[in-house]
């Protein structure tokens, strides 16, 4: 670990606080709101909050698109769904079989604990403990992500261009009306 | 084609397969073509083989084919080897030529029917069979036979199986047949036990030797040589139609006549004998086996001849005939007589097969009726017929220079004159010999009647039958004289020692089955005189009774022992007696297993109960199908759970070591873990629950104030997991 | 801040994201804890990803974003088209697979 980061790491904690407040924050907001609407808005904020926490992470391509396609596309997809089904629930839970899905939850939990405590254990090692500048100076720029994408995972880029197009294929077919005059896309 | 002989046997097997899968599509011509020139080609092998090759080699055993290893399992080999020695050439050719004829006679009797290829098809596979019986050098190829017999008379008897009765008797020939089976197969086991062999010579030849394992005393007493003679008795008496396995051949009767005279007069049944007289070297080693065959035979040669005199169906007549000459054919080979057995079987195979035949002749004349009753005079109608007719029955009767004659008084004579019995049994040959003549007496007695009966007098049957009356077309006729000759003049290979170009058979029979007993001629001269007698006092007795036709005298006879009259009618009620005794707890206990082992305990218990198993078992896991994913992935998250608990938790240390001294106490635990060093002990010594001694050394030590018994606590922590994991254990400290 | 305190918060998060999916009645609000736990799933990676000095996580990232984008898509119109037939959100009613 380096010292010398070590001055600068008390502003970087509390940003790293506020953020990761936040992130946690509209994440539990989403999970127990009972308007459909409130959690849509929660889960934004939980997004836009990671978006900051990528950045601290110099991961500012991803930080960048996290904001445009999550928080932006994705929450904008959720919203219009949202408006066209809402109805608020009765019970937020889910009543049957609580027990055993309270017991999932339970058996969840006991699995993150162990994993926090062997990471809290092992917090030294250089892997976990690491806050210095990357190497790179370029380090997650668009221009040397992009450079990554479109060399050695040029493939996988295609592929998931196509991976989209199955996906908007899918999802018009899904929502199609079908009626006697012949389908109709809704 | 000489070593070939294999080509006897197999030549008949290929005609009949190809007549079983071909034969319908070919005519009739073209069937018993194939046929008859499958038989006489093996005829003409045989008597190549007999004529020319083999009285050089007969006295050295005879000529040998082997085809080929049947099976070898360990030190056992069977192989698939023929034997042509002086006993089964001559069977051969018996086989062979009276085989030959009555496929021959066949193509007449059986010229309407439209299972032609299918019957002769049969025929053949017999002759296939037999002949691979007669020829086997083993025990086990032997048995190929026997049973390939068995199963050509079931299948020839049920030939016309449209009828239930006929399938009946089939399936009580096959039956019956298989009782002696068993014994025949127990009969071949112990002397395999005994001789570690199934080849006939080689037992033979242990059986010359005396050796210890046959002399052996086996059950009650008795060597082993005995009961493996017995129980191979038991398969002749059930083959060969003896007391008391005989009650198929009766109704064997159910067949086509040629079947009847084949197989139910000149081989099948024979094969009994034949056994006999083949592994004769065995029998003398047991007399005791030797008299009972010759009691049986006695008693069975007496027996069917009384229930003969009281039937009304020729062939029924016949059969019981057949019957009672196999006895006499069992006397003689039963008291040692072994040549004169086979020489009985050898005149015997040509009357009764002409017998046969003749019946086939005047049933055929009769549009198929066999009831004496409404027969009469048909000598006129039917000279042919009558004429080989009187020259048989004269033959059975045992009138002199037919051949009847001379192997009825070898077979007497040579009971009389038996050595083979000690002193205990002594008298079994003199009896066999004198149930025997009386035998005799009865055979004329039944066989003139017959003859009386059907040939001449009034004719009795209806008006129609009787315009169509006629002599049978010549391919049946000319096998018919064909044995009528044989029946005249066979007697020639057996006349009595003594006299020029005597005992021919006894002479040629010598290398297989030992040397004929010398005779005095005193006794033979006796024996044939008493035989002529009772021959001509049965004729006559019978003339008296039916002569021309006449049936008032035996209607008065029946009238006066009505009682008497209706047990010989009803044949000693044998069939009622096994009907009761065996059949019907047979079929009880069949119904009964099914009843409770097919119904209950297979259908409901284990068939259903599967059903039933596997269908609660569903209805159970449906359980588990809620629909409700987010229940399903709560599962996986506590499966998961557990799997995590499980894996993360410290390993039980391999070794606990406690060593006590006094009051102090030492405790090391070996870790088998790769990784060491990265625990936390902590020992708690004295039971407080607090641990006293804490650290990454799995060892600590302690002193005891006080003696007594402490609860040691080891609680292994791994920190990186913060799990941990108690070991505990019980100290006494003194 | 060093890597494991991004790793406990994406651990947290992967855990309310859990509790989510696991609890609520209400298919869209089930979607958007999965969401959640994607989110998480990124956010450990880029962590990592800056340890190890690794570009590559970002590449795996940026995929993963994308199919989640796409999840998002068909997951919705599966909301919206069973909804459409009746007209519920409870997953508590869409139990045809019962038994």
């Amino acid at each position: 670990m380096n010292p010398a980061a070590h001055s600068a790491s008390l502003a970087e904690a509390i940003v790293f606080a506020i953020l990761g407040a936040g992130v946690l924050a509209g994440g539990l907001m989403t999970i127990t709101r009972r308007n459909p609407v409130s959690a849509v808005m929660s889960l934004v904020l939980s997004f836009a909050a990671l978006a900051g926490l990528f950045a601290t992470l110099s991961a500012h391509f991803l930080a960048v698109l996290q904001i445009l396609v999550y928080a932006g596309a994705i929450m904008v997809l959720f919203v219009f769904v949202v408006m066209m089904v809402n109805r608020e629930e009765t019970t937020p839970v889910a009543r049957q079989g609580l027990v055993m899905r309270a017991a999932g939850v339970l058996a969840a939990g006991y699995v993150f604990y162990r994993a926090a405590w062997l990471v809290g254990h092992e917090r030294t090692l250089p892997l976990l403990a690491a806050s210095a500048t990357p190497p790179v100076k370029d380090f997650g720029t668009v221009a040397s992500v992009g450079a990554l994408l479109f060399s050695d995972f040029l493939f996988p880029f295609e592929a998931i261009s196509l991976l989209l197009l199955v996906a908007v294929i899918g999802a018009v077919m899904l929502t199609r009306h079908f009626h006697e005059s012949g389908p109709r896309v809704s | 084609m000489l070593s070939q002989l294999h080509i006897i046997p197999l030549l008949p097997l290929l005609s009949a397969a190809y007549l079983i899968l071909a034969g319908r599509h070919h005519s009739r011509r073209v069937v018993h073509h194939v046929a008859c020139m499958a038989v006489g080609a093996a005829l003409l092998v045989s008597a190549d083989a007999f004529f020319f090759a083999l009285p050089a080699l007969v006295e050295s055993g005879g000529l040998t084919d082997v085809v080929g290893t049947w099976f070898a399992s360990g030190d056992l080999r069977v192989d698939l080897a023929l034997r042509m020695d002086a006993l089964s050439g001559l069977m051969c050719l018996v086989v062979t030529f009276v085989g030959a004829l009555i496929h021959i006679y066949s193509t007449g009797y059986m010229a309407h029917d439209e299972d032609y290829a299918r019957f002769f098809a049969y025929l053949n596979l017999f002759c296939g069979a037999m002949l691979l019986l007669v020829l086997g050098d083993s025990l086990p190829v032997m048995f190929i036979g026997w049973e390939g017999v068995g199963l050509c008379s079931y299948l020839l008897i049920g030939f016309w199986y449209g009828e239930a009765a006929n399938a009946s008797a089939g399936k009580k020939a096959f039956i019956t047949n298989r009782v002696g089976d068993l014994g025949f197969l127990i009969g071949m086991f112990l002397l395999f036990r005994a001789a570690s062999t199934f080849d006939i010579p080689a037992i033979v030849d242990t059986a010359r030797a005396g050796s210890a394992t046959l002399t052996a005393t086996l059950w009650w007493g008795q060597p082993v040589a005995f009961w493996a003679a017995l129980f191979l008795f038991l398969g002749a008496a059930g083959k060969s139609a003896q007391i008391p396995l005989y009650v198929w051949l009766p109704d064997a009767m159910a067949g086509p006549t040629p079947v009847s005279a084949l197989i139910h007069a000149a081989t099948m049944v024979t094969a009994g004998v034949y056994m006999v007289a083949r592994l004769g070297a065995l029998y003398l080693l047991a007399p005791a086996a030797l008299a009972v065959v010759a009691v049986v035979g006695a008693l069975t040669a007496l027996f069917a001849a009384v229930i003969a005199f009281a039937q009304n169906d020729f062939k029924k007549v016949l059969a019981y005939s057949t019957i009672s000459q196999l006895g006499f054919m069992f006397v003689g080979v039963g008291t040692g007589n072994f040549a004169g057995g086979i020489f009985h079987l050898f005149t015997h195979a040509f009357f009764k097969a002409g017998l046969f035949l003749c019946a086939g002749s005047v049933m055929h004349a009769m549009a198929g009726s066999g009831d004496i009753t409404r027969m009469g005079g048909l000598c006129r109608k039917l000279p042919w017929t009558t004429w080989v007719f009187r020259i048989c029955w004269l033959a059975i009767c045992g009138v002199p220079v037919f051949s009847g004659f001379f192997s009825k008084d070898a077979i007497v004579t040579g009971a009389f004159a038996t050595e083979v019995f000690g002193p205990h049994l002594g008298w079994v040959g003199p009896a066999a010999g004198a149930s025997l003549l009386a035998a005799a007496l009865g055979t004329a007695f039944y066989m003139s009647r017959l003859y009386f009966l059907v040939f001449t007098g009034e004719c009795r049957a209806d008006p129609h039958t009787r315009e169509h009356l006629h002599e049978s077309p010549i391919e049946m006729v000319g096998p018919l004289l064909v044995l009528g000759l044989g029946a005249l003049l066979a007697g020639v290979v057996g006349l009595p020692s003594g006299w020029p170009h005597g005992d021919l058979i006894g002479h040629w029979l010598a290398p297989a089955v030992g040397r004929s007993l010398e005779v005095s001629s005193g006794l033979e001269w006796r024996v044939m005189a008493g035989s002529t007698a009772i021959a001509l006092a049965g004729i006559g007795l019978a003339r008296l009774f039916f002569g021309g036709g006449a049936r008032e005298p035996a209607r008065r006879f029946v009238a006066a022992l009505p009682r008497l009259v209706a047990v010989v009618r009803g044949k000693f009620f044998v069939d009622e007696i096994y009907q009761g005794l065996v059949v019907r707890p047979m079929r009880g206990l069949s119904r009964l297993l099914f009843l409770v082992v097919d119904r209950i305990l297979i259908d409901r218990l284990l068939v259903g109960g599967w059903a039933v198993l596997v269908e609660s078992m569903g209805r159970l896991l449906r359980l588990l199908q809620v629909g409700d994913v987010q229940r399903y992935l709560a599962v996986f998250a506590i499966g998961l759970a557990a799997l995590v608990y499980v894996m993360a938790r410290p390993a039980t240390p391999s070794e606990v070591k406690i060593r006590v001294e006094g009051r102090n106490l030492a405790v090391e635990l070996s870790d088998g873990e790769a990784r060491p060093g990265k625990l936390d002990y902590g020992f708690d010594f004295d039971g407080d629950g607090r641990e006293d001694v804490l650290g990454p050394t799995p060892s600590a030590s302690w002193s005891y104030a006080r003696p007594g018994r402490y609860r040691l606590r080891v609680r292994i922590t791994d920190p990186q997991w913060n799990t941990s994991r108690t070991i505990e254990r019980s100290i006494d400290i003194r | 801040m060093p890597t494991y305190a991004y790793i406990l918060v994406s651990l947290a998060l992967f855990f309310v994201g859990t509790a989510g999916v696991f609890l609520r009645r209400n298919a869209l609000i089930v979607l958007m804890s999965v969401e959640l736990q994607l989110a998480a799933g990124t956010l450990a990676l880029l962590a990592f990803s800056r340890a190890l000095g690794d570009q590559r996580g970002h590449v795996f990232a940026f995929f993963v974003m994308a199919i989640a984008a796409a999840e998002a898509a068909v997951g919705l119109a599966v909301v919206v088209s069973v909804f459409r037939t009746r007209r519920t959100t409870s997953l508590d009613e869409v139990n045809d697979l019962k038994g």
